[in-house]
């Protein structure tokens, strides 16, 4: 049972902080929903956390290492992959070398290869096809693949929807959910598709302004009368 | 056909400094004036160890280990701390760097001609075409080389991570690819080539610190040409070069043979000003 | 020593005239000219054939330089004004090595590696030798001079407003409607025109010019003098070129102190410090002694349509 514990967690790029005083925990097997409107600083927050953006108060750790001081590159060997909304894929690599590179360091790649496309199958159709020439949704897949093939054991996701068509949003979002059944992975995700998320998360915090607004079960959020007005507005 | 033969002898010595131009550029994104002197550097250190009496193949295995533990110090003394800056300073730092370097070699070995200590032989003809055994090796050598790296770069994790990194650094480090380490043996890879082709120069022409001028700008020709992307296309470059170069002696006037890699960079870059096989690059 | 320093000087004002025009073309327009040698070579054997196989007085020398080297100036940009940044900076480059090979090799008209030899001088007759190098310097200062007064009335104008929106970026002065292409091409050929003049100047001053006069090294110190002076800036260039004539000329003083060494020794070793000061400058200070002083709109205001 792992968890990526935040407390007191502020952020920002260097100059004024955007993300304040958020404590949050994402454990093995669970999907958490980051919502609120756009600029709320979610992806900021999610950044902080696989270490791009700069964490400047409070802590983060994954069951008790100290992840603050550390560099993008030692956080994802600690198992927290960070798979960004776009530029997520190596575009002059192909598919299989994209998958491959994303595994330096460990000597049973192809193993990795093989459990990756095992969970993500429509990958094998598009393996020798340079990343740069993928579709929307391939290119989507392509970059979530590279993110497992660290086996991290939390995700973070950034709009993972973004750009792709309603019926591929659902399978996208099934399919992270499908990972957390079967390979008990942790994911924090940033959607825009805040319904679709929700129906598919376990919790879901909201985040405005930078600040914690609310955290609770997802079902139970999504259920409240002034939610959506309140925090999705047309995304609704 | 003797021409064909010249050029790519001319293409030979180019071919692996184009290598490493470019892949320099394509980590860095700046054009690192400096490959001349570095090359330059090449041939006198093979030269240098040719004259303490070991055979040339040894000098060039220590030019080839020189040149990339110089890339490597002048990127880590003079380069890495101005990462971020732009392209025409780092070229203008890179400049100064090559002058600096030239006349390190001009204080050491002063402004005489060198040569390595080779046996005169006549030269061999076959199917009627005229060369030295020493243009041989250079031909085989610089072959062997470019596919070397070719297939390091295909087919090895670290050529994929090379790959990777001159793509997108930033995406490379969150993967958990140790970026710095990728860019150094990248450096050091690119500083072998720059050895390897100084001692090929060195077989083929003379060796003298005024090289430097003459050697770089076709090199970065031939890279340009190629389209700053891949090492086939800077190989490829390079025997456009020398096939200009070669052309140029031939029916125009062997002085002008250094204003050719000029000429063509200005022709290729007013047509594709990505190069010839390049796709367009991400400029700072 | 006296007669020492006034050669110093008169080789300074070159070099002031040299760094003011890069500053049009770099400082202003950001231009990366590597290439400066090559319209200095331009003009001094331009400057050389006019007066010494033409017969011609040395004022039309003059002006045939700035003239041939304005053309190459206009040659070289329309060949590659398009290109940005390292891609111009390595066409010129080449520019200049090919004028070098063309010095070299057209024996017939530069006379080669043997060296051009100049006798007209910009003097007039019947002075004493001392008085001699004092009236060059006076000529050499007062060209500097109009040159510097020229140039900085031109930074200042609305002309030199719209080149600093270009060198800021090449998209605003477009939408305003401004040529990009055309303002390129202007500051480029009036910096090489200016080149080209510090050349005649040149090569009347030292009566002897070879190719080895116009390498890379040359356009090293002029490079070195306006990042030392501060891009953009008119003061600043002629503060730079003083600066960097300083510690060459200086540096020459090491000799005496280092008789172990050869003299292609202590030359290297000159190259060797100005190569590395560039360096260390471009880290510690990239702005320069003088830093181009930013206007209050430091997006230049959009000069008037009529302007």
């Amino acid at each position: 049972m792992t968890q990526l514990i935040l407390e007191h967690l502020s952020a920002g790029y260097g100059g004024a902080d955007i993300v304040h005083d958020v404590s949050l925990q994402v454990g093995s097997g669970e999907i958490v929903t980051l919502v609120g409107p756009n600029g709320a600083g979610k992806s900021t927050l999610l950044k902080s956390l696989a270490g791009v953006a700069r964490v400047t108060a409070g802590s983060l750790s994954i069951d008790g290492t100290d992840l603050v001081a550390l560099s993008p590159f030692e956080r994802a060997t600690r198992g927290v992959a960070f798979m960004p909304q776009d530029r997520n894929v190596f575009r002059t690599l192909t598919v299989t070398e994209n998958l491959e590179t994303s595994a330096w360091g460990h000597d049973d790649i192809a193993a990795r290869k093989d459990e990756v496309i095992g969970l993500l199958p429509t990958l094998a159709n598009y393996l020798n096809k340079a990343a740069g020439g993928l579709s929307g949704g391939q290119r989507q897949m392509a970059a979530l693949g590279m993110t497992l093939m660290s086996r991290p054991s939390i995700l973070l996701v950034d709009e993972p929807t973004a750009g792709l068509s309603p019926n591929l949003v659902g399978e996208m979002l099934d399919v992270l959910q499908q990972l957390t059944r079967d390979s008990g992975i942790g994911i924090l995700i940033v959607e825009q598709n805040a319904r679709a998320a929700l129906a598919r998360a376990d919790r879901a915090v909201v985040l405005v302004d930078g600040r914690l607004r609310r955290a609770g079960p997802a079902a139970e959020l999504a259920a409240e009368p002034d939610f959506g007005a309140l925090f999705f507005g047309d995304h609704a | 056909m003797q021409l064909l033969l010249n050029a790519i002898a001319s293409a030979a010595i180019l071919a692996p400094a184009a290598i490493g131009f470019t892949l320099i550029f394509t980590l860095f994104r700046y054009t690192n004036f400096a490959v001349g002197a570095l090359m330059t550097t090449g041939a006198f250190a093979a030269w240098g160890m040719n004259e303490l009496g070991l055979p040339i193949w040894m000098g060039g295995v220590f030019a080839v280990v020189f040149g990339a533990g110089l890339l490597l110090a002048s990127d880590r003394i003079v380069f890495e701390p101005l990462r971020g800056r732009s392209g025409g300073t780092l070229l203008l730092v890179s400049i100064a760097l090559s002058v600096i370097i030239d006349n390190v070699i001009r204080f050491a070995f002063g402004t005489q001609i060198r040569a390595f200590d080779l046996p005169l032989r006549p030269p061999l003809t076959f199917a009627g075409l005229r060369f030295t055994p020493e243009t041989l090796w250079v031909i085989g050598i610089s072959i062997l080389a470019t596919l070397a790296v070719g297939a390091l770069l295909a087919f090895t994790r670290l050529g994929r991570a090379l790959r990777a990194v001159a793509d997108n650094a930033s995406l490379a480090s969150i993967r958990g690819l140790p970026v710095p380490r990728i860019e150094a043996a990248g450096i050091l890879l690119a500083g072998a080539l720059f050895g390897l082709s100084g001692t090929l120069a060195g077989l083929d022409l003379a060796i003298e610190p005024n090289l430097s001028l003459a050697l770089a700008i076709p090199v970065i020709a031939a890279a340009i040409v190629g389209g700053l992307g891949s090492p086939l296309g800077a190989a490829l470059g390079a025997v456009i070069i020398g096939l200009a170069e070669e052309l140029t002696v031939a029916f125009i006037s062997a002085p002008y043979k250094g204003a050719v890699g000029f000429v063509v960079i200005a022709l290729v870059l007013l047509i594709r000003p990505q190069g010839l096989l390049g796709r367009p690059v991400e400029r700072k | 020593m006296d007669a020492y320093l006034v050669a110093i000087l008169t080789t300074a004002a070159v070099y002031v005239i040299l760094a003011l025009a890069l500053n049009i073309q770099f400082g202003l327009t950001g231009l990366m000219n590597f290439g400066v040698v090559g319209f200095y070579g331009v003009g001094a054997y331009t400057s050389g054939i006019m007066t010494e196989t033409l017969g011609q007085p040395i004022l039309l020398g003059m002006l045939a330089a700035i003239v041939v080297g304005g053309l190459a100036g206009g040659l070289v940009s329309l060949l590659s004004i398009r290109l940005s940044g390292d891609f111009l900076a390595i066409v010129t480059l080449g520019f200049a090595e090919t004028m070098r090979l063309a010095f070299n090799n057209e024996d017939w008209l530069t006379r080669g590696p043997r060296g051009f030899l100049i006798m007209t001088r910009p003097v007039i007759d019947g002075l004493g030798r001392g008085a001699t190098a004092w009236f060059i310097l006076g000529v050499f200062v007062l060209a500097a001079i109009i040159v510097f007064v020229v140039l900085n009335r031109l930074a200042g104008s609305p002309f030199g407003r719209v080149l600093r929106a270009i060198r800021e970026d090449d998209l605003v002065p477009a939408t305003l409607g401004k040529n990009v292409l055309a303002y390129r091409l202007q500051a480029f050929v009036l910096g090489s025109a200016a080149m080209a003049l510090a050349g005649s100047l040149y090569a009347h001053y030292v009566q002897t010019i070879t190719p080895d006069n116009f390498t890379t090294q040359v356009a090293v110190l002029v490079w070195m003098s306006l990042i030392v002076g501060g891009a953009g800036n008119m003061k600043g260039a002629v503060v730079g070129a003083l600066v960097v004539t300083a510690i060459y000329e200086g540096t020459r003083f090491l000799a005496p102190l280092m008789e172990f060494l050869t003299p292609t020794q202590v030359s290297a070793l000159r190259f060797i410090i100005i190569g590395t000061l560039l360096i260390v400058v471009v880290r510690y200070r990239p702005e320069g002694l003088l830093p181009e002083r930013i206007a209050p709109r430091s997006r230049p205001d959009p000069v008037p349509a009529a302007g």
